[in-house]
């Protein structure tokens, strides 16, 4: 069920309030938790809750293997089989459909063959985070970073409902701590907690609902059909609406799970104020960019070697940072836009100092931005061939601009200018939220979802993100 | 915060919003799928509405919607339905696309001159539907881009079709946009979603697939049909593509068999039997699929676009109707 839904909304209010008739954090809550959790991943498809109950199984099992070995040959030897599995599962079930088709099209192109059979595979949601996370936990075990931790607690950690489904992607040393703890009745951040999942339903619903509809979907369905101006719009307008849509789901899972007692990481922090690709990745999707860091990119050597090996290991990294996203070519794309860009990046500032002068920070603001908005084309388009047109539309695209109406450009403008608001400002709206009294809190808290219910489009519409 | 005051916080923001949006969730509820799920949210949120009209809490979400001038209907009226001949005696009348089609048991009419489209005077075409018909309208703009003797628009809504017009009006929203554009050719693609219960004209509910249901399903079918046609439009009503899962494909032939039944009594509706071209000999389904197995990719939506072309050329005496281009890079 998706978080902007009434059903989810009946759900979590029975959970929490079912969660508070057990003590906390004990065995009764934990598999409470779990029970809701899978009755969570099972609303989208059952048939699926055995893939997670095994991955859970297999991953734990490794870690207490390891945790047992004697030799580091074997310690080495379950390691690799654990994440071997998990990987061929995520490749089988996300990447077979991708390469058949590559394969096919290849072969068509070279007047080969007929067209293969659509392979039968249902990609199950949140398959690429809970598969990240079990690997993570693996490996923490192997480098002794973290401590196996018991069935139960893995259990939670893996299926834990608010970030099942689209992240963030949680170590298991930042979750599971939180498990040990025991209280009675604990005190939870509710007034952070709710304006969280306000201001993420507002971003959702409302930012990257209205410019999917208004300006995205309908420039990059058609590109050759319409103007460059509405282009640059729909470029500009994705770049928001993606940042909206999944921080928006973010915040909610982070203020779900605050509710619940659970502390998760932050996941975006301004990204569209980076001054450089770098700062960008140490703001956008955070957990995922760590992730690829401690698991990816420091195993293949880092920037520890020569200018080229280090030059390879980024670009390796956001290849497939950019394939984990999606089963495409643009995708891939997208990934090698950031790395090209990166490693480019790096030898330009190698030896320099950082100027953070005003006029040179906005600058490179604004550089950085674009190119952002430029991989942004590639991930949003369906295919590389729509990309170039796009582009091509910004070149060559004359006539009217009638889809960047005002509601557009404010939008836009909105989703960017957010960026700049110091984080002071919301953390001290938060907390002039968390004093009123709560029948005072219910209604702000009402008045705002009738206000999101009505200013946001019709029907329900899935976090771009949920499918990976 | 305490458990306690944390859930006093829930239950008077989930209260106090379901009762100021009472009127909008119970229209969201009329407009699901029949069934016990929409019985029961309608028997809950009803005395809600009352409550809510009472206190007068959905004043507020009232005068919001007039601000933004949003309505909560399935859209324009229909038009009143005319009296109408029998189907087999309505001819294509004004447009200059001429159909070779023979009126049932009648002679064919003589071959009409071929017209030539020019960009000064383009082949109209209205292209439309649901989720299903995203990428035939996508590729259909994109190859008008390259014709200018093509002129093409489209409409398609998500999570629409003919079953429930009380949650979007196909008829209604069809007759706007035809008199808008002034198709000659309106080539229409829905069924995803009608695999539900629908109302029939007693007021009962006809379960799927049961006979009430084809017959009325099929009246709905055949009377926008008729409704393009009274318009001296030409219809080309495309058949669902074979779906990945067996038995949601089954579903479709249903609604697909009640259309095309509906198409074969009219002259002047073509129907497009789209699954040859997405099966191979054994009817498994192939590529030019999204990953759900339902939707087109961009390559299907071009492969199902030139079969509309070709069948439009193919039933026309327009020899200068030349088919799109082929092989366009992806």
């Amino acid at each position: 069920m998706l978080f902007t839904t009434v059903d989810f909304a009946v759900f979590f209010t029975t959970v929490l309030a079912l969660s508070w008739l057990v003590p906390a954090f004990g065995t009764r809550w934990k598999l409470l938790v779990l029970l809701s959790s899978y009755v969570f991943y099972a609303w989208w498809d059952w048939r699926f809750c055995g893939l997670l109950a095994a991955s859970t199984a297999l991953n734990q099992a490794a870690a207490e293997a390891i945790a047992r070995s004697r030799t580091a040959a074997t310690r080495r030897t379950l390691l690799v089989l654990a994440i071997a599995a998990g990987l061929a599962t995520l490749g089988f079930f996300k990447y077979a459909g991708f390469f058949a088709s590559s394969l096919a099209n290849a072969l068509g192109h070279l007047g080969l063959g007929a067209p293969l059979p659509l392979l039968q595979v249902v990609l199950p949601v949140g398959i690429s985070f809970f598969t990240f996370q079990a690997i993570s936990y693996v490996v923490d075990v192997y480098r002794g970073t973290t401590e196996p931790a018991s069935r139960l607690d893995f259990a939670v950690y893996l299926a834990f409902f608010p970030h099942v489904v689209a992240g963030p992607i949680v170590r298991a040393r930042e979750f599971i701590p939180q498990l040990r703890r025991s209280t009675a009745e604990p005190r939870l951040d509710g007034g952070r907690a709710i304006s969280l999942i306000l201001g993420g339903l507002f971003k959702k619903v409302v930012l990257a609902g209205f410019l999917s509809t208004a300006v995205v979907d309908p420039v990059f369905g058609a590109p050759g059909a319409h103007s460059r101006v509405e282009v640059l719009a729909a470029v500009y307008g994705y770049a928001v609406q993606i940042w909206a849509d999944f921080s928006g789901y973010t915040d909610i899972a982070i203020g779900c799970a605050l509710l619940l007692g659970i502390r998760f990481p932050a996941n975006f922090d301004a990204p569209y104020a980076a001054t450089s690709l770098q700062d960008f990745w140490r703001r956008w999707h955070m957990t995922l960019s760590r992730w690829l860091r401690d698991y990816l990119y420091i195993p293949l050597g880092g920037s520890r070697g020569s200018s080229l090996l280090t030059a390879r290991n980024l670009m390796l990294t956001m290849l497939l940072g950019g394939l984990w996203h999606g089963a495409a070519w643009t995708f891939v794309v997208w990934g090698g836009i950031h790395g090209g860009f990166l490693v480019a990046e790096r030898r330009l500032r190698r030896g320099r100092p950082r100027v953070e002068t005003g006029v040179n920070r906005a600058l490179a603001r604004l550089l950085t931005f674009h190119v952002v908005c430029l991989a942004w084309i590639f991930f949003r388009a369906d295919s590389v061939a729509t990309a170039f047109s796009l582009l091509g539309r910004l070149v060559t695209g004359g006539g009217p601009a009638s889809l960047v109406t005002v509601p557009v450009v404010l939008a836009i403008a909105a989703g960017i200018g957010v960026q700049y608001v110091p984080a002071g400002t919301v953390a001290r709206l938060t907390a002039r939220f968390a004093q009123l009294r709560p029948a005072f809190q219910g209604g702000v808290a009402a008045a705002a979802l009738v206000g999101i219910g009505v200013l946001g489009p019709q029907g329900v519409a899935p976090f771009i993100y949920y499918r990976f | 915060m305490r458990p306690r005051q944390l859930l006093l916080v829930i239950v008077i923001a989930l209260g106090l919003a379901a009762l100021m949006d009472a009127r909008s969730l119970e229209r969201s509820a009329q407009t699901s799928p029949f069934g016990l799920r929409r019985s029961v949210e309608l028997t809950v949120l009803r005395p809600l509405v009352t409550v809510s009209d009472h206190l007068a809490l959905d004043r507020p979400r009232m005068a919001l919607d007039a601000l933004l001038h949003r309505s909560d209907d399935g859209g324009p009226a229909p038009p009143e339905p005319a009296s109408l001949p029998p189907p087999q005696q309505v001819r294509v009348a004004s447009s200059g696309l001429r159909l070779r089609l023979p009126a049932t048991g009648e002679a064919s009419p003589p071959p009409a001159a071929p017209r030539v489209r020019t960009a000064a005077d383009p082949l109209r075409l209205w292209v439309g539907g649901d989720s299903v018909a995203g990428f035939l309208c996508y590729e259909m703009e994109a190859i008008a881009e390259h014709d200018p003797a093509l002129a093409v628009r489209t409409h398609f809504q998500i999570s629409t079709g003919l079953s429930r017009p009380d949650y979007y009006d196909w008829p209604a929203h069809l007759a706007q946009d035809t008199a808008t554009g002034n198709p000659e050719v309106v080539v229409l693609l829905v069924g995803a979603n009608d695999d539900q219960p629908l109302e029939t004209p007693g007021g009962g509910v006809a379960d799927f697939a049961t006979p009430e249901w084809v017959t009325e399903y099929g009246r709905r079918a055949g009377a926008l049909m008729d409704q393009v046609r009274r318009e001296g439009r030409t219809v080309v009503w495309v058949g669902l593509p074979v779906m990945r899962a067996h038995d949601f494909g089954a579903r479709m032939d249903v609604i697909d068999n009640a259309a095309r039944r509906q198409a074969a009594r009219r002259p002047g509706v073509l129907f497009l039997d789209s699954r040859p071209l997405f099966s191979d000999d054994s009817g498994a389904l192939t590529l030019m699929r999204a990953p759900d197995g339902v939707h087109l990719s961009p390559q299907g939506g071009t492969r199902l676009a030139e079969a509309v072309l070709r069948l439009i050329r193919d039933h026309s005496a327009d020899p200068a109707l030349a088919l799109p281009r082929t092989g366009r890079a992806r």
